[in-house]
């Protein structure tokens, strides 16, 4: 049943009502049902020469029905959003964990964890939608841009227009006379089409831990590979002329590197500062595959270094433990495909990753511990 | 030890009991009501309120879509400010589709469900009459910013199910509110009950006044037909004058807001003039040329230059002769390109020499915003009479909309030219036949002024004041005035086949360049 509200605030003396279901106002359903998770894992755990080697590998198929979905729906409806069981979701994967210690002694020990996590993630149906925008996952750049899920694609797509291109693949241009958009600049496609899934297929970690005496050193690697990222500063650096994309034909005018609507190869010139704003920001037929980049990011996330006070030295005093550490976070990107911008760096916090403008990135930060005990 | 556990176990069986019983309560929310428990009157003042362009209390809508483009566009005002998109014809998505994206879910969405509440309920026959005709206004100024639009399908998600509105063809629509129109002020019944009072904000529920309003909203969307279907013009013209139209200020669909700060309750045009955007915009040199070569007298009641307009208690100088308006399509002084406004042919050698919005009237957080005025009826009469769709003297018409424009000022506004002014300005200032459908919609264009969506429609249907527009780097209209707003871009997901149609029908596709049914060359 549909809730209303009084504001709490009146004209001239006269009440104001509102229609308050949901957050943003959802169009309610009185026969809402609980979701159902269908789950099968199969998983082994070895442990091998006194422990020094193991692993732990597990494989899994979840299928959830009957999702409660918050459906984006237009607002000329009144309403932003209704709710519904419709989604089935399937994710299926495996889980490695490996552990190792190549060196096992009195006085220096080497253990060594490695983690990989392989998803595969479907959208098998939406109620018999071809797709549904997430909720509030809108970039504030770009022409019909969402983050939206589509049937029969992983989880999480990119929606929005991409290049138009020829049987070959050539990016076609427009002539200017038989297509909408201005001589020399692309054509979208027609439509809007998913760009890629933003969820990582891909995640793991490698963890060291390096013990000697009292001295210990552990170190975090960690990568994730596999998914997509819409990004909002690339497009204004376009826009503003500030991405080194944008040198190219600053002198002189651009040429697109494609073909004409009748194959022939595209000489039409064009101003830089037209080109690379109508793409990104200027205009209205702007390019949204342009600014999808691949998120993949190898991260050397941590490192410390740890000295323990042997308890020799504390004796039997009022502390009884001791330790003091360096330690460094978000230490080094190691690898990264997305120009400008961390890969990690997100706008909403949302369902609807994989958008980004202008955020800062994760920090490297210092710092030293020392740990008491009593 | 017996006796203690039976005990405990009662206790355990009523704790479940309980438990049961609080469950609707738990999930219910004690800060909302129900539709049995709902006051809709309350409803019917915010769908007015929000309808004010004010919806979120920080000028959103009116920023962007009645001062950032409108007002720039048809040269009330200008701006050197990058994100003025207006100014300069640049295209910007959410600002083109601002008042769409406010409108919809809020104010249609609960017209509708008072509609709804009203219909078929004969104690409510007046509420749900004036329901109609106020949801006539709001689509025939839907219709004029964006074009075809959800109309017939629109706010009913919760009442119909309908999750993906079709888009209605701007022909159907006008068709059907004109009828709603007619239809509603010819059930207002004065014998009947006026449930909603004082919570009515434009008339107190007065049905004799709903009626004028809706007859002079015919006239303003009979008259919008003007080119593109004269005969069905002058037939509804015809139509509505034999109604009754307004003829006095007091009649006006006028709704006055309060100073209540971060609310909707304030003017949301007035708030961005004066308090959230105050040094962004000029008053724009067509307009105060104009009003200067005609010695209007209002320029002092509509201009006022401020030493520091970033300063609202900067009231600013009024006086007619120092009046100066910033041409626009021009960058901020000293930024060294080629539009930079130190080559403005006026310029004056500092920015803040050029006039702001006055302060005393418009440039207010409790300003009224008018949705329709007795100066704006006139003068369409007098187009008509012109025209020769109705009877009368249009010189008379003229004379009377001119007075009434010209004294809504002081009437309603705060500060005005008197009626003696008035009155030896038109003895100086004549209607001449020979160009009265330009002196008349030249008028249109100041009565109008800060309804600035309405200006833009009707400026496109008549064509008048003839503007020149400017042809700044990186225009999406090749250097000539937008003819309406552009569709949200989340439309193509969330309402595709729709959205698409529409797209499909516009000439040219979703731009700014594309032009409405009425609106033809």
């Amino acid at each position: 049943m549909l809730n209303y509200g009084i504001r709490n605030y009146s004209i001239n003396g006269q009440p104001l009502g509102f229609i308050a279901s949901g957050d943003l106002p959802l169009i309610p359903n009185a026969s809402l049902r609980p979701i159902s998770i269908a789950e099968k894992e199969i998983g082994l755990v070895g442990q091998f020469l006194k422990d020094r080697i193991g692993f732990d590998i597990t494989y899994y198929n979840k299928e959830t029905t009957n999702d409660i979905v918050k459906v984006t729906i237009s607002p000329t409806s009144g309403y932003y959003q209704y709710i519904a069981n419709i989604g089935k979701i399937r994710n299926r994967g495996v889980e490695l964990l490996l552990t190792g210690t190549p060196v096992r002694s009195k006085n220096f020990n080497w253990k060594s964890t490695f983690n990989l996590a392989v998803n595969d993630n479907e959208v098998m149906s939406i109620g018999g939608l071809p797709s549904i925008a997430i909720s509030n996952a809108y970039p504030r750049w770009g022409s019909e841009v969402s983050i939206s899920n589509m049937v029969g694609l992983p989880y999480g797509q990119i929606m929005g227009y991409a290049y138009r291109r020829d049987p070959k693949g050539r990016i076609i241009y427009s002539d200017g006379i038989s297509n909408p958009a201005p001589a020399g600049e692309p054509e979208p496609s027609k439509g809007v089409v998913p760009l890629g899934s933003t969820v990582y297929k891909q995640t793991g970690g490698l963890t060291n831990e390096l013990r000697y005496r009292d001295w210990t050193f552990t170190t975090l690697i960690d990568f994730k590979f596999g998914a997509k990222i819409y990004s909002g500063t690339n497009l204004l650096l376009y826009y503003y002329g500030l991405h080194k994309n944008t040198l190219q034909g600053r002198e002189g005018g651009y040429i697109g590197n494609g073909v004409l609507d009748n194959g022939h190869p595209n000489t039409l010139v064009v101003p830089a500062q037209q080109y690379f704003q109508d793409i990104s920001a200027g205009g209205s037929d702007h390019i949204a595959e342009e600014f999808v980049y691949d998120a993949s990011f190898i991260k050397w996330r941590s490192a410390s270094l740890t000295y323990t006070v042997p308890a020799s030295m504390l004796k039997k005093k009022f502390i009884t433990g001791l330790s003091l550490s360096l330690v460094g976070r978000n230490l080094a990107t190691l690898m990264k495909r997305t120009p400008n911008i961390d890969p990690e760096s997100s706008i909403n916090n949302t369902n609807g990753q994989g958008l980004e403008l202008s955020g800062y990135p994760l920090v490297r930060s210092w710092g030293f511990n020392v740990n008491f005990k009593f | 030890m017996r006796a203690s556990h039976i005990l405990l176990l009662i206790v355990l069986l009523s704790a479940g009991a309980a438990c049961r019983k609080g469950f609707v309560g738990i999930n219910t929310d004690p800060n909302l009501i129900t539709g049995s428990q709902i006051n809709f009157n309350y409803l019917f003042t915010n769908a007015e309120l929000i309808t004010s362009g004010n919806s979120e209390g920080n000028g959103y809508e009116d920023w962007r879509n009645n001062l950032i483009y409108s007002s720039c566009m048809i040269q009330h005002l200008s701006s050197t400010v990058s994100y003025w998109d207006g100014d300069k014809y640049l295209f910007n998505g959410t600002y083109n589709s601002a008042y769409w994206d406010e409108n919809y879910p809020n104010s249609v969405a609960y017209i509708t469900e008072v509609m709804h509440h009203a219909q078929g309920d004969s104690t409510l026959s007046n509420l749900y009459q004036e329901c109609r005709i106020f949801r006539a206004f709001m689509f025939q100024r839907m219709t004029d910013m964006y074009g075809d639009c959800p109309y017939s399908q629109a706010g009913l998600g919760y009442i119909s199910g309908i999750t993906a509105p079709r888009y209605d063809r701007q022909q159907d629509i006008y068709m059907d509110i004109l009828h709603e129109l007619e239809g509603a002020a010819e059930a207002l019944d004065p014998a009947k009950a006026n449930t909603i009072g004082a919570a009515d904000l434009l008339y107190n529920g007065t049905p004799q006044s709903w009626r004028k309003f809706a007859y002079s909203e015919m006239l303003r969307i009979a008259m919008r037909m003007s080119k593109v279907d004269p005969t069905a013009a002058a037939q509804w013209t015809q139509t509505a004058v034999s109604g009754g139209v307004f003829l006095d200020n007091s009649e006006n669909a006028v709704l006055g807001h309060q100073n209540l700060a971060t609310t909707p309750v304030v003017n949301g045009s007035g708030l961005i003039l004066l308090g959230n955007d105050p040094n962004g915009y000029r008053l724009n040199m067509t307009f105060v040329n104009y009003l200067r070569s005609t010695q209007d007298p209002r320029l002092p009641y509509l201009a006022t230059v401020c030493a520091n307009p970033a300063l609202a208690a900067d009231k600013g100088d009024t006086v007619a002769a120092h009046q100066l308006g910033q041409p626009g399509g021009y960058d901020p002084p000293d930024n060294g390109g080629a539009y930079d406004l130190t080559f403005a042919p006026n310029w004056p050698g500092d920015q803040n020499k050029y006039s702001v919005v006055n302060r005393y009237t418009y440039a207010r957080l409790d300003a009224p915003t008018f949705f329709l005025t007795a100066g704006e009826t006139g003068l369409l009469l007098a187009e008509a009479a012109q025209r020769g769709w109705i009877g009368g003297d249009p010189a008379a018409y003229y004379r009377t909309a001119v007075q009434q424009a010209m004294s809504q000022l002081s009437v309603q506004t705060g500060a005005g030219p008197t009626d003696a002014v008035i009155n030896a300005w038109l003895a100086a200032h004549p209607y001449d036949p020979a160009k009265g459908l330009q002196q008349i919609n030249e008028q249109y264009w100041i009565a109008g002024f800060m309804d600035e969506n309405e200006c833009f429609a009707n400026w496109r249907r008549s064509g008048y004041p003839a503007l020149i527009p400017v042809n700044y780097p990186g225009n999406v209209t090749g250097g000539s005035i937008p003819r309406r707003f552009t569709y949200p871009q989340s439309e193509a997901s969330s309402n595709p086949a729709n959205y698409n149609e529409a797209v499909g029908r516009l000439p040219g596709g979703d731009k700014m360049t594309s032009r409405v049914w009425w609106d033809v060359r």
